[in-house]
């Protein structure tokens, strides 16, 4: 048997929201880390669905806003 | 969850909130951007030259009109003693006033969840900024010598020499500032996905260079779309306050002079409403047309337009109550100076100026009570030409009315514009539509991303009702796994964009097998659910 090519990476697309938002709990129940969902508009509740960390940046902009670098 | 399959009625309705949809024809993702786009992508040319040409005509004209000001001097306007305000104080008012409606449909219908703003909040900002910067070219104009217009700002400098901060018109200068700023960065902000998805659409290579630097590298990601919704709430929260602001400060410029008819309390609310009223009136002006013209009328919808005008007849008719206010006032406070200038605006020099205001601003909008009515452009079209008319006109009467008789009646005189005034300020709607041409010819005037994501499917609880009537409960499986990707990354990219989704060819190789890295269990399982 030959011997699979080497998987550096997948790409699935899906029609809609909804099979987005439902790959996305796979994957995450899947335990993957290094992944990500692109969508034309924000689909919301997909970050609960991809399991992502709140984001650092508002505490970012937060510190910079009062520090006047705005 | 049960499978609604939403009734065919005159109007689509809503299949999970059960209103009527806010686009209607129940077009997909990608129909509605080909819709949008496709003023930009395959433009009328014949029909924006012809509006184009007669705009940058005036636009021009305002040019010479403003050289010549600045060569002469501002003696080349009317303005005089004692009306030291004439147009160009005027025009100023009439210009900011109409970015509100912008700033109101985009920051506080937002934090209000008004999900109808979607339609409308792109061209309404883009009204709002372009209005601004026609508003601005007056006072700064009005300084007279122009090169010497930043003393209106507090830059230090050797002399000590500062603008006096306890005038309005010093807070106006920040005030306004302050709103063109924040309105450029909120509109820029909303534009950033829809240039992306510009760029990505793009064909030539000017187009995916500008698009493409304008964009920002914006992908889509879902991570991104979470700071960018942020930042976004945050804009409108920063915004919201200056719809209410903005307006009040320009209103002390009035109110904090000791002149009868302008020294009162109720100038704050009064202006604002005034100033929400005309920029509705604006936007209705240039959404009617627009929606016919660009194939829009599925996503600007007559119940777009019939909020828009709700909101006119609320504004219009607190216009109206202030109208009433101030004469019952001048009565009420037994002051006669301010009895005088009453009596002299309703039947003075400038009777003509007060009715015409009275009947544009009062009458025009109680129109909307009938259903008929406020739900037909044509007719929406005209109340909103008489809105700007009145509009104009209230500051007309605020203005010139108060001045022109004032304490000390040897200085009494009748104002009238030169011709310079009527090239400055049409000069000044050919700046306007110039700009807003422009923006129509290489922007989408719809808020891609925010339309989208009002629209039922875009709900992650919805189903669609060709499926649900085929009764499958499976979910389709992913599209398509495309193979080796020079990337670690797995990617998982939403719904497409384009009109039919591209079909993608499947992976050649037979022994192509999606192979999760050993530690963690399958994922590719596309098991039956109960989500349907």
């Amino acid at each position: 048997m030959a011997k699979p090519p080497k998987i550096y990476g997948l790409l699935a697309e899906y029609e809609t929201p909804a099979d987005l938002y439902h790959a996305c709990e796979k994957v995450r129940d899947a335990g993957y880390g290094a992944w990500d969902a692109y969508s034309p508009f924000p689909v919301h509740g997909l970050e609960k669905a991809m399991g992502v960390q709140p984001s650092v940046v508002p505490w970012i902009v937060c510190a910079l806003g009062f520090i006047g670098a705005a | 969850m049960s499978h609604y399959i939403p009734p065919t009625h005159e109007h689509d309705l809503d299949p999970l909130e059960g209103r009527t949809a806010l686009v209607q024809g129940q077009p997909s993702f990608g129909e509605v951007t080909e819709a949008v786009v496709r003023p930009i992508e395959k433009p009328n040319n014949k029909i924006w030259w012809l509006f184009f040409l007669p705009s940058f005509g005036l636009l021009g004209l305002f040019g010479l009109s403003v050289a010549w000001v600045v060569w002469e001097g501002i003696g080349a306007w009317g303005n005089n003693v004692p009306v030291g305000w004439g147009w160009p104080i005027i025009n100023f008012v009439f210009w900011v006033g109409i970015g509100h409606a912008g700033t109101l449909i985009s920051a506080v219908l937002f934090l209000f969840r008004q999900k109808w703003r979607t339609s409308i909040n792109r061209a309404s900002e883009a009204m709002t900024i372009f209005a601004v910067i026609c508003a601005l070219q007056f006072p700064v104009i009005h300084v007279g010598r122009v090169w010497m217009i930043y003393y209106a700002l507090p830059i230090p400098n050797q002399m000590s020499v500062w603008p006096n901060f306890r005038s309005p018109l010093v807070w106006d200068v920040f005030a306004v500032a302050t709103y063109f700023t924040v309105s450029l960065m909120f509109w820029y902000v909303g534009l950033i996905p829809d240039l992306a998805t510009m760029r990505d659409r793009a064909k030539g290579k000017i187009g995916q260079i500008v698009y493409g630097l304008f964009s920002l590298g914006w992908r889509g990601s879902a991570r991104h779309w979470v700071n960018y919704e942020a930042a976004y709430l945050l804009l409108a929260a920063m915004a919201t306050p200056l719809v209410l602001s903005v307006h009040s400060i320009v209103s002390f410029d009035f109110a904090v002079s000791q002149l009868p008819g302008w020294h009162t309390t109720i100038f704050p609310p009064y202006f604002v409403a005034g100033a929400i009223f005309s920029g509705f009136g604006m936007v209705l002006t240039l959404m009617v047309p627009l929606r016919a013209w660009f194939g829009l009328k599925h996503i600007i919808t007559i119940k777009h337009l019939e909020n828009m005008a709700k909101i006119i007849l609320l504004t219009g008719t607190l216009v109206g109550y202030a109208y009433g206010m101030e004469l019952f006032i001048a009565w009420y406070s037994g002051n006669p100076y301010e009895s005088f200038v009453f009596a002299n605006r309703l039947f003075g020099d400038y009777w003509w100026a007060y009715w015409i205001m009275t009947s544009c601003n009062v009458i025009t909008p109680q129109f909307i009570w009938f259903k008929k009515i406020r739900r037909s452009p044509i007719a929406l079209f005209i109340l909103s030409i008489f809105v700007n008319i009145g509009m104009w006109f209230e500051r007309f009467v605020i203005v010139v009315s108060s001045q022109h008789h004032d304490f000390l009646p040897s200085s009494w005189d009748y104002f009238s514009p030169t011709i310079w005034d009527f090239t400055t300020f049409a000069g000044t709607f050919g700046l306007f539509f110039t700009l807003f041409l422009l923006f129509v010819r290489y922007v989408p005037v719809i808020a891609l991303a925010e339309v989208k994501s009002v629209m039922p499917q875009a709900n992650p609880h919805y189903v669609d009702p060709k499926r649900a009537a085929h009764g499958e409960r499976r979910r389709e499986p992913a599209k398509a796994v495309s193979g080796v990707v020079e990337t670690p990354d797995v990617t998982v990219t939403g719904p497409t964009d384009a009109p039919k989704p591209a079909s993608v060819v499947p992976p050649k190789d037979e022994s192509f097998t999606f192979a999760p890295p050993p530690s963690a269990p399958s994922s590719d399982d596309e098991s039956e659910d109960n989500h349907g």
